[in-house]
């Protein structure tokens, strides 16, 4: 790392976004996107089964969509962070294998720079697999927590207190839960 | 106005167009409903006009009447209908005296020998999916969730 009042070099920057909890814009839409659908999706649970009216109800709809879709996005990054290296880990071996058999042909290529392209290359398998995983992993217990706080836990409330405690609780806890480091 | 007024006697009656109707899909219901409509003949005659009684299971109800066509029907909580054979005595005026004298002393009514006796099927009513979609959404929830977490415990392994 550079001293005291030196500029970072491009390698060491991009070696602290690695590490940072900060993703890029284009994984911010990814998580966004996502997250809003999944917030959206108990609207029609709500609606079509709990039987809430679309119409009047849209204020509390839009309002714990859009908590819900940040408290989601929340628990992507923090899940995706402390995932990443983990699966920069299980996946290093294959994926040096692999990048050695696609680069052994080139021959004027030095060691330095074979390194890090395997480098670079285990960094996007890894950031692509945490982002799916941490995607995949956030829904799956979203809609689950959702299902049994709407049908078991909360089902003796309005169906106008259990959407809102139902969709809020699942997304704080998974947030809460996204926060520890196992 | 009663136009008959017979002394019946059970060998002498015979019950003709028997039909039956039970509730079959009590999906959305909370009692099941047993209907049976019936004819009468005693001696050869056609029974027009006469008060009869059913008594189910130590209850009695009035049998309806209109033009020589009798009905009894009552309903039973959900919880409580059973399947299969529901036996029901048609007793007259005499009979169901009989019969409440004995409920009042507390004796069986066994003895009581009824202008006829009549069975009643309930083959039994729908009452939903043996597995509501609640609980298959939830069953599903469940697993994936399991393998969400089975799958983080390995990458985190």
């Amino acid at each position: 790392m550079s001293g005291k009042g030196k500029q970072f070099t491009r390698e060491e920057e991009l070696l602290l976004q690695d590490f940072s909890r900060n993703v890029s814009t284009k994984s911010n839409a990814l998580f966004y996107g996502n997250a809003f659908i999944v917030s959206a999706i108990p609207i029609w649970l709500f609606w079509r089964i709990h039987l809430m009216d679309i119409i009047t109800s849209s204020p509390v709809f839009l309002l714990v969509t859009c908590l819900s879709t940040w408290l989601m996005a929340f628990a992507y990054r923090n899940t995706k962070f402390s995932l990443k290296h983990k699966v920069a880990v299980k996946r290093e071996e294959a994926v040096t294998l692999e990048m050695n058999k696609r680069l052994a042909d080139d021959k004027k290529m030095s060691k330095k720079e074979k390194d890090e392209r395997i480098l670079w290359k285990k960094n996007e398998v890894a950031d692509y697999e945490a982002t799916t995983f941490s995607i995949f992993y956030n829904n799956a217990l979203f809609l689950a927590l959702i299902i049994f706080a709407s049908f078991y836990i909360l089902r003796s409330f309005s169906p106008a207190v259990n959407y809102v405690l139902s969709v809020s609780a699942a997304g704080g806890l998974l947030a809460l839960l996204s926060t520890g480091t196992q | 106005m009663r136009i008959f007024n017979f002394v019946f006697t059970a060998a002498s009656c015979q019950v003709s167009n028997q039909r039956t109707y039970t509730t079959q899909d009590a999906s959305v219901l909370t009692s099941i409903a047993y209907i049976t409509e019936f004819e009468l003949t005693c001696d050869g005659k056609k029974v027009v006009g006469t008060q009869l009684y059913a008594e189910s299971q130590g209850s009695i109800l009035q049998v309806a009447e209109n033009k020589g066509n009798y009905q009894v029907s009552w309903t039973e909580d959900l919880a409580l209908a059973t399947k299969g054979d529901h036996a029901l005595r048609i007793l007259d005026d005499e009979g169901v005296s009989v019969v409440r004298k004995a409920q009042k002393t507390g004796s069986s009514t066994d003895g009581v020998t009824p202008l006829l006796s009549l069975t009643l099927n309930h083959p039994g009513a729908y009452t939903g999916p043996w597995l509501s979609s609640e609980h298959l959404a939830a069953i599903m929830g469940v697993v994936v969730v399991y393998v969400a977490v089975t799958s983080k415990s390995k990458l985190l392994a």
